[in-house]
This record gives C-alpha cells, sequence and structure tokens, in this order.
C-alpha cells in the first residue's frame, strides 16, 4: 500500500433533517483509484462532495467530522473553501461544458479563476492539458470554437483537462461515464488509469464492472454507513461483509441484510 | 389515405397559413404607413429629420425634435433600468431565500401588467409634485454645472416621462433576466465554484451563460420605452422642443402621434407628416433590433 493522500474521520453529513453520512471513516491512497460503490441514495456523491466542500454551498447542508488533506483537516476555520477545491478538482456527471466559451477558454477558465493571466503560460498549460486528456489531436484546429459542439465523451474528457489544467493533488470523479456510450467509456476508462500515475483519484460510480476495471481500491456505501472498505479485488471477490456480497450479486432489497 | 395522414396535411396547412397571415399583416401594415406618408416625404425631403421646428400651421414639418425626445428618454430610463433590473433578476434568481423570492417574483409580474394610463397618472399627480419639489432643486444644486441639470424647474418634462419610462420597463427586463439567468443549468456553478471561483464569480458565470437572454430582455424593455405613447404624454410636456436640459419639456414621437391626430385630420399633408413620423419610429424599433440580435449572435465570448 501507498501513502494515505487523504483521511475521513468521524463524518456526518446532512441535508436539512436528513442524515445521509454516518460516522464515515476512510483512508485514501496516494496515487491510486479508490471507486465508491453502492446502491443510488446511498450518499456516494455527498461523500465526494464533502471532500471538495463543495456540499456546504447547497442551504441546509450541515457536515460534522474532519477531512484531512496531507495531514491538514480541510474543515479547520482557518482554511478557505475556494483554496480546497482548488487543490481537489471534480468531474461531474453530465458531460456539461461553459456553453459561452472556446473549446481553449473551457480549459483555461480554472486558471483566470486563480489569478493566471498570461496568455502564453496559459496557452501552453492549455495543450498540455489537452493532450494529457487524450483530446489534444480532435481538437487542435478548431480551438477557439464553441465547445457546445463537442460529443459527450470530448465534453467529458474535456472536463478532465479542464480539471487537471490548475494540477490538483486529488481529483473527484462522479459517475463520469454514466452518460456516455461504450466507445467514450472505454477511453475515459483508459484515461483514468493513466492519470494515476500523477493524482489521486476518487471515482463514485453505481457500475460494478467499472469499478472492476479502473479501481484499485473499493468502498462500499450503504444508507450513509461505510460498510466495507479494501482493496478492490478482494472486495469483489471476497466480500467479508454479507451486505456487500448481495450487492455485488444485484439484489435489490439489501434493507434485510443490514 | 389514412385518417393520420388527412390530420398531418391539414396541420401543415394550417400552421403555413398562419405564419404567412403574420408576414402579410407586417407587409400591409408597412406598405400603408409608407403609402401615407410619400405626401410628406415629397414635400420635405430627407430635411424631414434634419429640422428642429415642427409647426404644422405655416407647414414646416422637422421630425428632430421627436426623434430626441424619444431617444433621449428611452436611453435615460434604459441607463436606469438596466443595473436596477439585473440587480432584481440576479437577487431573485441567486441571492434570495426562496420564500422570499416567491413574494418578489409575483409583484414584479403585477408590475409589468399595470395598464400605461395607471403610471402616467401616477407620473402626472404623484411623479411631478416630488420632482418639482425635491429631486429637481436638488439635482439642480449639487449637479446643476452639467447642462442636463440647468433651466427651469416644472416636475414636468424630459425626466419625469424619463423616469416613469424607466419605472415602466424595470419589470420587464427584471423578469425577462431572472427567467434567462434561471435556465442555466446550476451545474455551471457547481463547476466553477469547484474549479476554485467565489461564490461571486459563481454567479457571474451563470449571468455570462445567460447573456443572450438577458439582452434580448434589454432589447424589449427599450423597445418598449420608444413605443410607449400614453404616460409619457400626460408628463413630457408635448413642445417639440431640443434642450440639453433633462428639465424641459418636450415630445416623444409616440406621444406627438396620439397628441396631434385629432386635430391633424382636416390638414392632408399634416396627417401625411405624422404617417412619416410612424415610419421613423417603426423604423427606430427595427435598427435597435437588429443591432441587438448582431450583439446577441456575437462569435464565442471572451471569458
Amino acid at each position: 500500500m501507498g501513502d494515505i493522500k487523504l483521511r475521513v474521520r468521524n463524518l456526518d453529513a446532512w441535508y436539512g433533517d436528513n442524515h445521509v453520512l454516518k460516522n464515515i471513516n476512510l483512508d485514501i491512497l496516494s496515487r491510486a483509484i479508490t471507486a465508491i460503490i453502492g446502491p443510488s441514495g446511498c450518499g456516494k456523491t455527498t461523500l465526494l462532495r464533502v471532500i471538495n466542500r463543495l456540499h456546504e454551498t447547497v442551504p441546509n447542508a450541515r457536515v460534522r467530522g474532519e477531512v484531512i488533506l496531507d495531514g491538514k483537516n480541510i474543515y479547520d476555520p482557518d482554511v478557505n473553501p475556494v483554496e480546497i477545491r482548488r487543490k481537489i478538482g471534480m468531474i461531474f456527471q453530465q458531460p456539461t461544458v461553459f456553453p459561452h466559451l472556446s473549446i481553449h477558454d473551457n480549459v483555461a477558465i480554472g486558471l483566470k479563476l486563480n489569478g493566471i493571466n498570461d496568455r502564453e503560460l496559459l496557452d501552453k498549460i492549455v495543450r498540455k492539458s489537452l493532450r494529457e486528456a487524450g483530446l489534444w489531436s480532435e481538437v487542435e484546429d478548431r480551438l477557439w470554437d464553441r465547445a457546445t459542439d463537442l460529443s459527450g465523451g470530448q465534453k467529458q474528457r474535456l472536463a478532465i483537462a479542464r480539471a487537471i489544467a490548475l494540477e490538483p493533488e486529488v481529483l473527484l470523479m462522479d459517475e463520469p461515464t454514466s452518460a456516455l456510450d461504450p466507445g467514450a467509456t472505454s477511453r475515459i476508462e483508459a484515461l483514468m488509469t493513466n492519470l494515476k500515475k500523477d493524482y489521486t483519484i476518487i471515482v463514485v460510480t453505481h457500475n460494478i464492472q467499472f469499478a472492476a476495471r479502473t479501481a484499485d481500491y473499493i468502498a462500499f456505501l450503504f444508507n450513509g454507513m461505510l460498510i466495507e472498505y479494501g482493496v478492490a479485488q478482494e472486495i469483489l471477490e471476497r466480500p467479508k461483509e454479507k451486505l456487500t456480497e448481495r450487492y455485488l450479486l444485484g439484489e435489490v432489497d439489501l434493507e434485510r441484510w443490514l | 389515405m389514412a385518417k393520420g395522414d388527412l390530420m398531418e396535411k391539414l396541420f401543415k396547412y394550417v400552421s403555413s397559413v398562419s405564419a404567412w397571415t403574420i408576414i402579410s399583416v407586417f407587409t400591409v401594415f408597412f406598405i400603408t404607413i409608407f403609402y401615407g406618408s410619400l405626401d410628406s416625404i415629397f414635400y420635405s425631403g430627407i430635411k424631414f429629420i434634419f429640422i428642429s421646428i415642427w409647426d404644422p400651421v405655416k407647414k414646416i414639418f422637422g421630425a428632430l425634435p421627436f426623434i430626441y425626445g424619444t431617444l433621449l428618454t428611452s436611453l435615460v430610463a434604459l441607463i436606469l433600468a438596466i443595473p436596477i433590473s439585473l440587480g432584481v433578476a440576479i437577487a431573485s434568481s441567486e441571492l434570495l431565500p426562496s420564500n422570499l423570492s416567491k413574494v418578489l417574483d409575483p409583484v414584479i409580474e403585477l408590475m409589468a401588467a399595470i395598464p400605461s394610463i395607471v403610471y402616467g397618472m401616477w407620473a402626472l399627480f404623484v411623479l411631478g409634485p416630488v420632482l418639482r419639489v425635491y429631486v429637481e432643486p436638488f439635482l439642480n444644486e449639487y449637479l446643476g454645472f452639467l447642462p442636463l441639470f440647468q433651466g427651469t424647474i416644472s416636475g414636468y418634462g424630459y425626466l419625469n416621462a424619463s423616469i416613469i419610462l424607466f419605472i415602466m420597463i424595470l419589470p420587464i427586463i427584471s423578469s425577462l433576466s431572472r427567467e434567462a439567468i434561471r435556465a442555466v443549468p446550476n451545474e455551471i456553478k457547481e463547476m466553477t465554484l469547484a474549479l476554485g471561483g467565489t461564490e461571486w464569480e459563481a454567479i457571474r458565470m451563470k449571468i455570462s451563460v445567460a447573456k443572450r437572454g438577458i439582452i434580448g430582455a434589454i432589447t424589449l424593455g427599450f423597445s418598449r420605452a420608444v413605443g410607449e405613447t400614453m404616460a409619457v404624454l400626460l408628463v413630457i410636456g408635448n413642445k417639440p422642443v431640443i434642450s440639453a436640459s433633462l428639465f424641459s419639456s418636450g415630445a416623444t414621437i409616440a406621444s406627438i402621434l396620439a397628441n396631434e391626430y385629432p386635430e391633424a385630420i382636416a390638414d392632408p399633408l399634416h396627417t401625411s407628416a405624422l404617417n412619416e413620423l410612424a415610419l421613423i419610429l417603426f423604423l427606430i424599433s427595427l435598427v435597435i433590433n437588429i443591432i441587438f440580435i448582431k450583439l446577441v449572435r456575437r462569435r464565442v465570448g471572451v471569458i
């Protein structure tokens, strides 16, 4: 096992009165892909949004507990959430672009938001990020066209380019392929495997095959509780918990195994 | 042939007839106004839009004071309305708690539904005296070095008309801009936040995405101001003069049309001159719309 990048400690989260995460404890390893799996509504996405402090931007949302990034609790009062979100990139479920911006500016926007305005530097980083995201050859001759004309898979790779342009320390991905066709999905999967050399990736998915193909570690969440966490292959082949086993077998009615 | 096919054909037929109806009405409308103004066009020629004297008795017809009044009052109204309605739109779509915007939204819609004569009467009986006693003396004292705020204080004239136009276009621009901002997916905001943008930068991003809709809202507001008749007629003073002072009486194309039609009926040339004024109003609206359409269609924006 590698170094621990991120520690989640005694974490609880609420939307209003709805207690969506219950006492989560989880260590995320550096330069690996950790998949968070579980049925819809189990709190997977919330866990992701707690890690980059996006959860608290929704009205009535609350968090208690600690998320420790490189030894520093990001929920300490002296931490600026804007700073944290720069360090922890996020890819959303729907492949969304900024529709009023060109392909180039869709990548550059994160840098501009963080005060980088030097044109040459921007161009350099945009090119590098698009190459890393495996999109460069498809867009190099139309960088200044609007990004809305790209296909779903291209938009998602553009979102990845946008996130890695900021050189974040952690990449969060919320079901990055659920809106994509199989071809685009396998490109994203290959890209993720490539990216984990440089980044710590946490990916939320309800697709077990996707997790099996990409993840090094798997965390299984159910009803806001972390049921099981470990090396991907072990979780998939020899789950210790009955609940995990039933979920992996595709059983819908999981409550009775709790 | 199946019954479904017949319905389909019928539907296509009916809707294309409807579309052509609009185009025909527009064409007939334009041709008749143009035809009605022919006498005046031959009589005054190009001077019509450059002369600042309007004297139907002496048969001198110069439209410049009305063009000036129309553009001046509409522009002042627009300058006042744009920042405030954008503020209202941003507040009600992004900042206010939802129970407060549930009160604000219907109030805005209601304001848009009030007939213009009601606004006109309010401007006549309330706004006029307030301007005369408080606002205009204040502006004159502190900003009187500007030609805009010099001259005789009366409470009626360009300033009153501009303010009532501003109040009338405020709800239109506010509610349409608000809807444009609301139509932007919330992901735009979350994506901006996730990139290390601040809350304010995220809202600004939504506004840039909604830019087309907001420009459309401003266009509609401006068109409404340019064409507004009744409220302006009551407070502007209806004098064909050009003055740099906002306190001065004046007239707009729409107000002079409503004001002079009854007396013009006896004089064909006067009637024709009013027709030409209507034609110019029509063209002004057209030009405004074209300019704004060009603005909207501009290529991909810069950040």
